[in-house]
């Protein structure tokens, strides 16, 4: 058992000695006298509210006309759903949503209900979801088309595999332009090992990694944009007393020199001690 | 597996107070419920590698049964959905598993004060074995007869040192949280923190080759080697939040995060793979690490403030980070590096309005600089202090800014809208360069010049016509004044269109086109004093994208959904192919245009799914989905280079077929099976090529 399971054990432990204490006491609940009155006859949303965040809430905070449907229920009375302007009544000063005016989903014209439900998590339906394991990146995916069709690719981030989730990389509540991180942050914060500082550096990596890499998927191994030699070749010119046979000038530059630049330049994100990159 | 145990005591733990309450819950105080489901997955690999090496189909997908066998097995997994309410307070836990290297879980405590969360997550990849089967010499052509033997070229020969070790990896994520529930309900700040991190192990196979003046003369058949590079690395952060409302009349978030990376990996030297062939070597080069990986810390720090007005909102945000090398090797510090550090600070500033009824505006400004502090090349630290070789190249700082303006309508009562935009990039980088002739590169030798400078205008239409059909069109053109890299846009053409359709019958029709072209012919390397021929070296970069998709999903009986959907993409890249007589540092320097190399891939996936309810406690599920890539990656002389290579093409099919029951034996009981057919065959590669069958039963109790 490794460190990372004792420290994950010792979390869980602790949340449990939380829950232990948090859970206690019934006497501790709300007063739940109106939404009693929903539940009576929404047993079905009532039962999924209490398992959300939002379980501990009125109804009528988010479904405005609640008093009127209850004076008289019917179809006819029946209160509106919330829109994004009632989740903003107190989620506009949450952090993760305060750009939320400035966000690309926004301006596509989006509202929460797009994306989340209000009782419990939206789930897509339909067979899509059997292909992500994340529910999260199934919900994207319904949208993004173009993207979730890289995630076929050869080489892709395993998304669809388990391992990574779009909200890793993407916030879906604001806009690039509000991003307060370096270009390279949103890679390197789980790819630590290729962010340096180094001795000397790689300038496109240093730039940006989208240089060379598509990271949603790429026919290429690697993710890589283009396969090498060319992606390399857009900026290198190859020396033939390093790369040819005889090392001559002017002499034939072979597969084994062409076929895969890292297989020499293996520290092609940076080197502490080798300029030319290849340890 | 022990760790494993230790986990569900834990989880019964977690459970008991929720028990005892889910019983209170039976008298009418709280709610219960959830899902437990233990499945049994069978599993085989059959073909595409040997029993030492990864298959294709397990670069993503390592499964593990009860025995140590990589290549079948079998292995029982719980995948549990439990939450508690009472109405006040509620928790919830999830765990999903997909074998012994790949699950997650999570817990979620909600009171009306404070929101507690955790995760876990562990995921295998072996795609590292992936590269290390392309190793050169597993591939045809991959070491080129023309080197091997004679001790021709510089990388006459590859050296395999791997001594067998398994090239995979293993990332164990974790976190847990706290929040105070404040700060979105009430005008009283809140706060936040969190602690995340993951443990990354395993091994991968790293290449590298040593330098003319790393071994004595001799030996050139030993310069390039692969080995199998240990990875153990630890990374933990801190992170705060603070959030507030002042007075109710602006919103203020503060994040700080305090991020330790560590590198626990045991290190090579060059002088590691010393060996009867290399007798004479000097003591600084086989001090060498190879890839040395250091510990490092990141602090950052960053400052948000918005405010929504009526009409209007206004954003401002400031961070600030620094990445400091905390962990220096030997001969780092021995040759006076002793300071590893970048520093970055970024800004924006953002304003929106309904200027006039129906349009709305928006301006913005960003600005992004990295400063790279660490100390400069130090003499010996590269080579030995006798030889001079030094590109002296470092990229000091790279500062940018954009801002741009953009205005949208959007008429009253109307749901279509039009957008049109205009944004100004530039970027200014500081270097330092070599003064030495002979041993430095003179900035005409590089495509990487210090200033970009560029504006883009686009368009944002997006239209519905006539109920259930929505059409989107965005257009942009860039063009640069200059640029600054080949990976950058002199001119840039970029159309995004899609359209979708729902049905009044609830079918939904989707299609998307989108293209890029992007051109540059704007840099260019100099050969200077000495030169003859060839003095002026330009490179020519096109590159053009296409991607394009239809979609439909629909139910075409009251008893079945079914979706399917077709992408293509195409990738189209073309460059020169440029050589030079000698290293760029290097006096009568000569460069050789060998013409444009092609790079050209279509790509075509195909995914159908389809549910059928068979009868109210019968659902069948099936699937099917392809990957198909083929192309050429290179022409001109590269293809005829690599002629003898498998690495010329692409040509690869991947398919999977899954079908799948879920029987409802209960109103609390459902069995589900699902079978899985995965098929890999690579035209280039044929050892690549292989199959994967996957048999999953769960048992599903709902309560």
């Amino acid at each position: 058992m490794n460190r990372i399971n004792v420290k994950a054990c010792g979390v869980i432990a602790l949340l449990a000695f939380a829950v232990g204490i948090l859970s206690n006491p019934p006497a501790a609940r709300a007063d739940t006298t109106a939404n009693a009155a929903c539940s009576a006859c929404h047993d079905a949303a009532s039962s999924s509210h209490a398992r959300g965040v939002h379980g501990k809430q009125d109804c009528s905070k988010c479904h405005s006309g609640t008093e009127k449907h209850l004076a008289n229920p019917g179809p006819e009375t029946k209160p509106a759903r919330p829109g994004a302007a009632a989740c903003q009544v107190c989620h506009v000063k949450d952090a993760n949503r305060m750009n939320w005016a400035f966000s690309d989903h926004k301006k596509a014209g989006l509202n929460c209900a797009a994306c989340h439900s209000n009782h419990t998590p939206k789930v897509v339906k339909g067979a899509d979801t059997a292909k992500y394991k994340d529910a999260n990146s199934a919900l994207c995916a319904s949208c993004h088309k173009e993207v979730t069709a890289r995630f076929n690719m050869f080489s892709h981030h395993p998304l669809k595999e388990g391992g990574i989730s779009c909200v890793d990389c993407h916030d879906p509540h604001t806009d690039k332009k509000q991003a307060l991180t370096a270009k390279t942050e949103t890679c390197t914060k789980c790819h630590q090992a290729v962010r340096g500082p180094y001795t000397m550096e790689h300038p496109p990596v240093t730039e940006d990694c989208l240089t060379c890499h598509n990271p949603h998927g790429s026919p290429i191994k690697k993710l890589l944009t283009v396969a090498q030699p060319a992606l390399c070749l857009r900026c290198h010119s190859l020396a033939d007393n390093r790369h040819a046979v005889g090392a001559a000038a002017g002499a034939r530059i072979t597969g084994a020199a062409l076929r895969n630049c890292t297989a020499c330049h293996g520290g092609i994100h940076g080197s502490a001690f080798d300029q030319h990159l290849r340890y | 597996m022990k760790s494993k145990n230790l986990l569900n005591l834990l989880l019964a733990a977690l459970f008991c107070p929720a028990i005892v309450n889910a019983q209170e819950g039976a008298a009418g105080k709280g709610w219960f419920n959830g899902t437990l489901a233990p499945k049994l997955s069978i599993y085989e690999y059959v073909g595409g590698g040997n029993a030492a090496d990864t298959r294709f189909l397990q670069r993503y997908d390592y499964q593990k049964g009860w025995s140590d066998r990589g290549v079948s097995g079998a292995y029982l997994d719980l995948d549990l959905d439990l939450s508690y309410s009472n109405g006040k307070d509620s928790i919830a836990i999830q765990r999903k598993g997909y074998g012994f290297y790949t699950h997650s879980g999570m817990v979620r405590m909600d009171s009306e004060l404070v929101n507690v969360s955790g995760f876990y997550s562990q995921y295998r990849s072996a795609s590292v074995g992936l590269d290390y089967r392309n190793r050169a010499n597993n591939v045809t052509g991959g070491t080129d007869a023309a080197y091997t033997g004679t001790g021709d070229g510089y990388v006459a020969r590859f050296n395999n040192d791997s001594g067998g070790s398994p090239l995979r990896l293993d990332r164990t994520n974790y976190g847990v949280g706290i929040k105070s529930k404040s700060g979105p309900l009430r005008d009283i700040p809140s706060v936040s923190v969190k602690h995340e991190g993951y443990n990354r192990t395993g091994n991968t196979y790293a290449t590298w080759v040593s330098g003319g003046g790393d071994f004595q003369s001799g030996f050139p058949l030993r310069r390039w080697h692969g080995y199998d590079k240990p990875v153990n690395e630890l990374m933990g952060r801190t992170s705060a939040n603070f959030t507030a409302s002042p007075l109710n009349w602006f919103q203020l978030a503060y994040d700080a995060s305090f991020e330790k990376f560590e590198n626990q990996a045991r290190g090579y030297t060059i002088g590691d793979f010393k060996d009867a062939y290399y007798p004479a070597m000097t003591a600084a080069n086989q001090s060498k690490p190879l890839h040395f990986i250091q510990d490092s810390t990141l602090n950052s720090n960053s400052l948000r403030l918005s405010k929504t007005f009526k009409n209007s909102s206004l954003a401002a945000g400031y961070g600030m980070s620094v990445l400091s090398q905390d962990s220096f090797a030997t001969k780092q510090t021995d040759n006076n590096y002793k300071k590893g550090e970048i520093a970055t600070n970024n800004f924006f500033l953002s304003g929106k309005c309904l200027a006039i009824p129906s349009v709305e505006t928006e301006a913005y400004v960003k600005t992004a600089n990295r400063w790279n502090n660490s100390t400069r090349y130090a003499a010996g630290l590269f080579n030995d202090p006798t030889n001079k070789e030094s590109l002296d190249l470092k990229l000091t700082s790279i500062k940018s800014a954009e801002y741009g303006f953009n205005a949208t309508l959007r008429p009253a009562g109307s749901k279509n809208s039009l957008g049109a935009g205009w944004k100004h990039e530039t970027k200014k980088r500081g270097f330092l360069l070599g003064t030495n002739a002979g041993v430095s590169i003179p900035s005409q030798r590089i495509l990487y010049k210090a200033d970009s400078e560029s504006d883009t205008v686009f368009l944002k239409g997006a239209m519905r016509p006539v109920d259930g059909l929505v059409l989107h069109l965005t257009p942009s053109y860039q063009k640069a004044a200059k640029v600054g890299t080949v990976a950058e846009a002199q001119e840039a053409l970029n159309v995004k269109t899609d359209a979708s359709y729902v049905t009044a019958g609830g079918k939904v029709l989707g299609f998307y086109y989108s293209y890029s072209r992007t051109r540059n012919t704007g840099l260019d390397y100099t050969a200077m004093t000495g030169a003859v021929t060839n003095n002026t070296m330009s490179q020519n970069i096109h590159n053009v994208l296409h991607s394009a998709g239809a979609s439909l999903s629909a139910a075409f009986t009251a008893k079945t959904n079914s979706s399917v959907s077709v992408d293509w993409n195409q990738s189209d890249f073309q460059n020169f192919y440029n050589t030079s007589n000698k290293r760029r540092y290097e006096t009568a320097l000569l460069f050789t245009n060998h013409g444009k190399s092609k790079s050209l891939i279509n790509t075509t996936t195909l995914a159908m799914d389809t549910d059928w309810q068979v009868k109210e406690n019968l659902k069948l599920t099936g699937g099917y989905a392809l990957s198909r890539s083929e192309g050429d990656i290179a022409s001109g002389l590269i293809a005829t280079e690599l002629a003898s290579t498998n690495d010329g093409a692409v040509d690869n099919y991947l398919h999977v077929l899954s079908v799948g029951a879920d029987y409802a034996y209960a109103r609390d009981v459902s069995i589900k099976g699902r079978y899985a057919f995965d098929r890999y065959q690579d035209k280039q590669y044929s050892s690549l090529s292989g199959s994967g069958h996957t048999l999953t039963a769960s048992l599903a109790y709902k309560f």
